[in-house]
């Protein structure tokens, strides 16, 4: 199983140039970076982990910006978004972000993808809570239309453009992996229908694993090849027996959390993280 | 006088970030990107330079993403959109961007704009032709809240929402510079109005001289003193007289062109311009 980490990239955190050195130096497979353009100030909604939404997420650096820096200064580290909020994004100009960190990258990218918890957040970016995970079928599959077609199309409810000549295309073929975050039936299934991966979160393992016995079901009712869906444990336990847990049920990586400090924090934990790795 | 470069980002020229590198052993001051999002194929708008619209338009990579390449692999070079299309992209989206680049950069990034020409393409978008200057100017007043406030907010007509958390804040103070392409007596008053400085293509010297002279004027008569605004020429001719001329008159960059072309044609003008230096 392929081990990654993953931090709120911050401005008061080691910078993401320097944590992707020191990863991809012990070993580590992947490095990940969520997105919040903007918190509302009011709270309205909730924060699903409970309590106090953690300062970090107000702090969020762009995630393409950011991992284009860690892209700079690593040569075989994949790097990815876990997870990108393309429902408050431009399809277009998301695309080409993509596109453009792929190919400057040598094709390590990839892209997680999610519709979000947070109603005003989205709101301010014009996407309404209730139709958030239709846009965000459109949306991949639109992506997919400007990464592959000299001249790409798309005309759904949500997104819709006459042709469009837009490269760079990605250096991966056909393009970066989609992998979408959720645990959901509903997930599983749109997984299935129109993504590369299943980007679950680990603090449930009987979710996790009931899910993958339906991952599989639903693979095999619909006629995909199981074998080409990747499943990312995202937030893992940092324990080998867990791991080794998750990887006999068909869990292909796992990302273990960093916190957003300083290296005296950050550093330790990965050596920590890396003796997992032999 | 400043002089930087600019060249059009592509998956056929020169890596981005191998030019920045040698742009800035060879004493270069910037590096520019443009921005295109995409180009409609029906090419329904005109090009305005006239003729076919040349490819590299729509092989364009994305600014930010190629400007933290750029910026990663050199020290002290400046990096810059030359222009971004605010007008077709997310406010709050693209304040992050902004910030986070110029935090990532050390401060190093020069943010130009435009209102852009290419209705199809700002259609694809959602943005209306003929209110883009509105839309622009309106996005340009909420990024600032957003880079310089604790909890900003901004209320127009293409621009609304209510208070927000947003950081990174940028690291240059009190944020990157804002600076309006365009070269009309309009483009002018919204420099003056709203911005940091006029970046103008230097299509014609007789018309850069004489705009110089009305940003002075139009300076003057709102009170704002002229040494807050930068004036930087893209698309400079690479002449010495040139460059002398608008030194003379008052600009304080000159952009070079260049090609979007492999390495091979791109080092050796990269010598010849050095000699500008």
């Amino acid at each position: 199983m392929k081990l990654g980490v993953f931090m709120f990239a911050t401005d008061d955190a080691i910078p993401l140039d320097q944590l992707a050195v020191e990863v991809e130096d012990r070993g580590f497979e992947s490095l990940w970076v969520p997105e919040h353009t903007h918190i509302p100030a009011s709270r309205k909604t909730p924060f699903p982990g409970g309590g106090e939404l953690p300062r970090e997420y107000s702090h969020t650096l762009d995630p393409f910006v950011s991992l284009a820096a860690a892209a700079a200064v690593t040569k075989t580290l994949r790097l990815g978004t876990g997870i990108c909020l393309i429902i408050e994004r431009d399809t277009l100009t998301t695309a080409k972000a993509v596109a453009s960190l792929d190919l400057l990258s040598g094709g390590r990218f990839e892209l997680g993808l999610g519709a979000g918890w947070l109603r005003e957040e989205m709101e301010n970016h014009g996407t309404a809570f209730e139709g958030r995970f239709r846009k965000l079928e459109e949306q991949a599959r639109a992506f997919k239309e400007v990464w592959t077609q000299d001249a790409a199309e798309f005309h759904g409810e949500f997104v819709d453009f006459d042709p469009v000549w837009s490269w760079p295309k990605p250096v991966q073929d056909p393009h970066p992996p989609i992998l979408l975050g959720g645990e959901s039936i509903h997930t599983l299934r749109r997984v299935v229908d129109f993504c590369d991966g299943w980007f679950p979160r680990g603090r449930n393992a009987e979710l996790v694993l009931s899910g993958l016995r339906k991952l599989d079901e639903l693979a095999a009712e619909a006629g995909r090849d199981r074998s080409t869906i990747s499943v990312s444990l995202f937030a893992a336990p940092a324990q080998r027996e867990a791991l080794d847990g998750f990887a006999a049920a068909g869990v292909d990586r796992a990302i273990l959390w960093l916190p957003p400090e300083q290296a005296d924090q950050v550093l330790p934990r990965l050596d920590r993280y890396a003796r997992l790795l032999v | 006088m400043d002089i930087g470069l600019s060249i059009f980002a592509t998956d056929y020229a020169i890596r981005i970030d191998e030019l920045a590198r040698e742009a800035e052993a060879r004493g270069f001051e910037s590096l520019w990107v443009p921005e295109h999002t995409h180009i409609p194929t029906s090419r329904a708008t005109p090009f305005p330079a006239g003729g076919d619209l040349p490819k590299q338009y729509w092989h364009a990579y994305d600014p930010f993403v190629s400007l933290m390449a750029a910026a990663a692999a050199t020290e002290k070079l400046k990096v810059g959109t030359g222009i971004c299309l605010i007008i077709e992209r997310d406010t709050i989206t693209t304040a992050k961007e902004v910030a986070s680049l110029d935090a990532l950069s050390g401060g190093r990034l020069l943010f130009g704009i435009g209102g852009g020409w290419n209705r199809e393409e700002m259609e694809n978008h959602g943005t209306d032709y003929s209110t883009r200057f509105k839309r622009l100017e309106e996005q340009v007043m909420a990024m600032k809240e957003i880079w310089t406030e604790d909890e900003p907010e901004y209320h127009g007509k293409y621009v609304d929402f209510d208070p927000i958390w947003s950081w990174p804040k940028p690291v240059t103070k009190p944020h990157p510079p804002v600076y309006l392409g365009g070269y009309t007596e309009y483009t002018r008053q919204r420099v003056v109005d709203f911005c940091e400085g006029w970046l103008p293509i230097g299509f014609s010297q007789k018309a850069i001289v004489e705009g110089l002279a009305d940003l002075d004027r139009r300076a003057e008569e709102a009170g704002r003193s002229r040494d807050t605004i930068n004036v930087s020429v893209f698309g400079t001719r690479p002449q010495k007289e040139v460059i002398e001329a608008y030194t003379e008159a008052g600009a304080d960059r000159a952009i070079l062109g260049l090609p979007s072309e492999d390495r091979d044609a791109v080092l050796p003008l990269l010598d010849k311009y050095a000699e500008l230096l």
